[in-house]
């Protein structure tokens, strides 16, 4: 009897400790939230990704990645600062985000997960060096690459071939800065005051052109604004900006794409994304256009250089062990070699790992897509042809000295162009204005700057 | 009033503990804890074999719960959507009110650029006030009308702005982009296009919506409703529209505003929170052919199924089964009605997690009533043993001897013993009684007995020794027939009394009278009887 009781206690006992474990477990899945950069509003090829995470190995593991947000780095940086600091109308740190590294700084190193923990040293091997050196702080790595990115230049082939010609100019005008702005100042005559060029980060303009001439943008965590090499690289923009055949206005190039009020473009490789194969003109009318992706151009004097762009995958630090386990899970599935090249080459980035990054360039006819196989031979030729690819630097305010800087350009510029568009159409002589405006508004920004 | 004391509370209470448990109580005690043990076997094996089920009852509560908060909230956004849309209806249709006015009227509209614009430029404001306003991701107003009918697809002029990076809820910090519209008006206000960006709105994109376009007249304060959902074109958000007619003075349709609610707003504005019960969610269903589409909004505690973008329904006694994608759910549903639109309200739980939940249910409840059982199942041991153990302590103690009063805590026992021990004593008077009485006639029968041996010393003498001690000697020799003819005379019984018992006749009676004289010596039946009177009180008096 004694011995039927204890029993029916024991079975007691054990079933009211039923389900206490805890962990990664498919019928009670972990969900993750996640912003992210890759798509905007388009049809995000890293959501088509992560569906198909969600869909295997995450409903396999317990895991979802739920997208809660997709939107340009200078918006998730803002939404996750507002967040970290509690501000009213924000909303809970996502668990997942993609960001530059000067994000770091406004959220705090404790707050955010360290890759280095969780992956081996042979794992971690496998990433480009170059890639995950952007990541590390010290010896924790906060900031994880699963897509990098460069420059390169986008042009509407179809409206410049026939500027080209009617003006003689051809795609080698294109190989430099200045003749660059040579055939800004060109088509604006042509088009009658329409702009030829934008460039979609200034900031990455000045960045690279210095670096080019030997130079370093950002001295001691301000910018050398009385160097001779940021003359260089500012008079040639600031003259295609103040004749008007550069836009200066604010926006995205691929908005002025959409409508050919630009046919040029400086900007990340992902661009390839948002520039489509057709433009609309103001009675709604459309044309279909050929787009021609080419290297970044190179300042007179200088050693091709380009910046090293894309922003990394960051996680929030989750005292649930298993939440943390469950990124990490994420993250090696999508850097496999196979899943991330699904993911990058519909996106214009470049894969992060060895393994994927060579499987890439030997095999470009396995890009589907002719205009991304075009955009990945443009890549190509900038590797062969030797560029440097400089890290955009890190110091303090980093995060809001890019859009500062960038609208204390345009300002100065488009408000020279609207007095160079005044004065000569008072009858003063072109040039000099010009010379003049260049002058003037080179102190201004040297002024602001120091 | 008086006030009782703690003493005599504590004097009572041993008053109480003193008097013991009586038996009756004892009993219905035991009767009390098998019972509950009975009942919580019984409980036991229905909720085994699932006749009743708490856990799955519960669940159901809360579900219900759930859905009734759910659908007073979305009744209450798309109430409040609703006015706001017919207010902004009114707005455009002011608007087009005083271009008329100008000299031109609405049919002068059409393929004039400039004209259009002029109405985008004013619009806009409106439609990005009411976007900011209203709880949604996206407002709208299109009107029949293009800025080139010489195309070959028909298009619809207007302006339509959405939140480029829905995060949250709340639409503070998001900025606005243009999703269809003039692109000189985005850029005088200083707003980015779209990725998927269109100048207008091509028709046959979301068919419920223009399809207000085709009607001759509407009232905008009853002929509104909430579209299904579509796939917006190269976009990878899906979106539904509360759509309210656009009208001029003589209630002519001319146009169509009203506001997006995104999956993602959808989502992140319902999400459930019921207590306890991480995988409720919720979603509005709106049928279509093969099924229904509809919006989905997760758990406050982070969980979202991984959807897809149809569902199916069907109904049990007990609830309805949703799926979705791969995933089974059951929950429970409503329809509401949102104009002349009619959808369905779901509360719903992965089948899976309701499964486990309900299993849990049952084995804890299955713990709980063994635990409860085998208590009640000892309980009832326990006080069955308490219940003897008094009795079986009476009888050790009958055993070891005396009914001498102690106290055993249960008044009856100790009533009993009282009562036996009453007895005991009255027995032992009736006793003492007869042992005085026994003394008496014990001390008679001694005194008859001297008188005996008296008298019969006295007799011998006069009898002759020699023949007595003859008939003694020769009392063996007689036959066995003649012994009980013998006995009888020693009885007392007569010759005639003998004869019966016999049954002998007078000559045989008289053969063995003859023989029994001749062998014991005697001449006569008087002698005879002399002697055996001597022998009876000899033999008396030898006892």
């Amino acid at each position: 009897m004694k011995k039927t009781i204890v029993f029916m206690i024991c079975i007691a006992m054990l079933m009211g400790l039923a389900g206490c474990s805890e962990g990664m477990d498919p019928e009670h899945p972990i969900t993750l939230t996640m912003w992210h950069v890759y798509g905007s509003q388009t049809e995000s090829p890293l959501n088509d990704v992560i569906d198909e995470f969600n869909r295997t190995v995450g409903q396999e593991k317990g895991i979802i990645i739920k997208v809660v947000s997709v939107m340009n780095s200078s918006d998730i940086d803002a939404a996750l600062i507002s967040s970290a600091n509690g501000e009213p109308g924000t909303v809970e740190m996502p668990d997942l985000f993609t960001a530059y590294p000067r994000i770091v700084e406004s959220i705090g190193e404790e707050k955010l997960l360290d890759w280095d923990e969780y992956m081996s040293e042979e794992e971690l091997s496998n990433y480009r060096e170059d890639f995950l050196a952007e990541g590390y702080f010290g010896d924790a790595l906060y900031m994880l690459p699963i897509a990098k990115s460069t420059e390169t230049m986008f042009l509407n082939k179809t409206l410049f071939e026939r500027f080209a010609e009617d003006t003689g100019i051809s795609l080698e005008d294109l190989a430099t800065v200045e003749g660059v702005m040579d055939v800004c100042n060109a088509y604006c005559d042509w088009s009658g005051g329409g702009t030829f060029y934008q460039i979609n980060e200034l900031y990455y303009y000045f960045l690279s052109n210095m670096a080019a001439l030997g130079d370093e943008m950002i001295k001691d965590g301000s910018v050398d604004a009385d160097s001779d090499a940021f003359e260089n690289v500012f008079l040639p923009l600031a003259e295609a900006g103040i004749y008007g055949g550069l836009c200066v206005g604010d926006g995205f190039a691929s908005d002025r794409w959409k409508t050919a009020e630009v046919i040029c473009n400086v900007g990340s490789t992902a661009s390839v994304l948002y520039l489509r194969d057709y433009v609309t003109y103001t009675d709604n009318t459309t044309e279909d256009v050929e787009m021609a992706v080419l290297p970044y151009p190179v300042i007179t004097g200088g050693d091709p250089t380009v910046v090293q762009r894309g922003v990394g995958l960051f996680g929030m630090h989750s005292d649930v062990e298993a939440e943390n386990k469950a990124k990490v899970e994420f993250v090696r599935w999508l850097c496999e070699k196979q899943h991330n090249l699904d993911f990058v080459t519909k996106a214009g980035y470049l894969p992060p790992t060895n393994e994927a990054f060579e499987e890439l360039f030997e095999n470009l006819s396995a890009v589907e897509n002719e205009k991304y196989q075009m955009l990945y031979g443009a890549i190509q030729n900038m590797y062969q042809d030797g560029y440097t690819f400089c890290t955009i630097p890190l110091f303090e305010g980093a995060g809001d000295f890019q859009p500062w800087f960038e609208q204390l350009i345009k300002y100065t510029l488009s408000t020279a162009h609207e007095t160079y568009v005044e004065r000569v159409n008072a009858g003063e002589d072109p040039a000099m204005v010009m010379e003049e405006l260049l002058s003037s508004s080179l102190e201004e920004v040297r002024a602001v700057l120091r | 009033m008086k006030i009782v004391g703690i003493q005599q509370i504590k004097d009572a209470y041993h008053e109480i503990r003193n008097q013991g448990i009586s038996m009756r109580r004892r009993f219905v005690l035991f009767l009390l804890a098998m019972l509950c043990a009975v009942i919580a076997f019984l409980i036991l094996l229905l909720n085994l074999f699932g006749v009743i089920n708490p856990a799955d009852d519960e669940l159901h509560r809360i579900v219900d719960q759930q859905l009734d908060y759910t659908a007073e909230t979305i009744f209450s956004e798309m109430d409040e959507l609703t006015a706001l849309a017919i207010e902004f209806s009114e707005q455009i249709s002011n608007q087009l009110e005083r271009n008329q006015r100008r000299g031109i009227s609405f049919d002068k509209l059409k393929n004039d650029v400039e004209e259009l614009t002029a109405f985008q430029k004013d619009a806009y404001h409106t439609v990005y006030t009411y976007l900011r306003l209203a709880p949604c991701s996206g407002a709208f107003c299109f009107i029949d009308s293009t800025v080139n009918d010489g195309l070959s697809d028909t298009y619809y002029n207007g302006i339509y702005l959405k939140y480029a990076n829905l995060f949250t809820e709340n639409t503070i910090r998001n900025k606005v982009c243009m999703y269809r519209g003039a692109s000189e008006v985005a850029r005088n206000n200083d707003i980015n296009l779209h990725s998927t960006w269109q100048y207008e709105l091509l028709k046959g994109t979301f068919p419920e919506l223009e399809g207000f376009m085709d009607l001759e007249a509407a009232d905008p304060v009853s002929d509104f409703r909430l579209t299904t959902v579509y796939q917006l074109p190269d976009a990878w958000e899906r979106v539904r529209f509360l759509c309210v007619p656009v009208v001029d003075n003589n209630d002519r349709i001319i146009g169509v505003c009203g506001f997006e609610i995104s999956n993602l707003l959808f989502g992140l504005s319902n999400e459930t929170s019921a207590q306890g019960e991480e995988h409720i969610i919720c979603a509005l269903l709106t049928k279509d052919e093969d099924g229904y589409v509809g919006q989905i909004a997760g758990n406050r505690s982070g969980y979202t199924p991984y959807s897809e973008e149809r569902f199916t329904v069907t109904y049990t006694e007990n609830y309805a089964e949703i799926v979705n994608g791969g995933t089974k759910f059951i929950g429970s549903t409503r329809e509401i009605r949102i104009g002349d639109s009619e959808h369905l309200i779901s509360v719903m739980t992965p089948r899976n997690i309701h499964d486990e939940y309900v299993k849990n249910g049952q084995l804890k409840a299955t713990g709980l009533f063994l635990v409860v059982g085998l208590v009640a199942l000892l309980s009832s041991l326990w006080i069955s043993k308490h219940y003897v153990a008094p009795i079986l302590r009476g009888v050790e103690r009958l055993k070891e001897g005396g009914f001498e009063p102690f106290v055993t805590g249960i008044p009856e026992i100790d009533d009993l013993f009282g009562f036996l021990d009453q007895k005991d004593r009255e027995h032992e008077e009736e006793i003492r009684r007869l042992e005085d009485e026994k003394l008496k006639v014990q001390s008679q029968y001694d005194q008859a007995q001297t008188y005996l041996t008296h008298l019969s010393e006295e007799k011998i003498p006069e009898v002759d020794q020699d023949s007595f001690e003859q008939f003694l000697e020769c009392l063996h020799t007689l036959t066995p027939k003649e012994r009980e003819i013998f006995d009888l005379y020693l009885e007392g019984k007569k010759a005639k009394e003998i004869m019966e018992l016999t049954s002998i006749n007078q000559n045989t009676m008289k053969y063995h009278n003859k023989n029994i004289y001749s062998k014991l010596g005697v001449t006569s039946r008087k002698q005879l009887m002399e002697y055996a009177a001597l022998l009876k009180i000899k033999n008396e008096i030898g006892k």
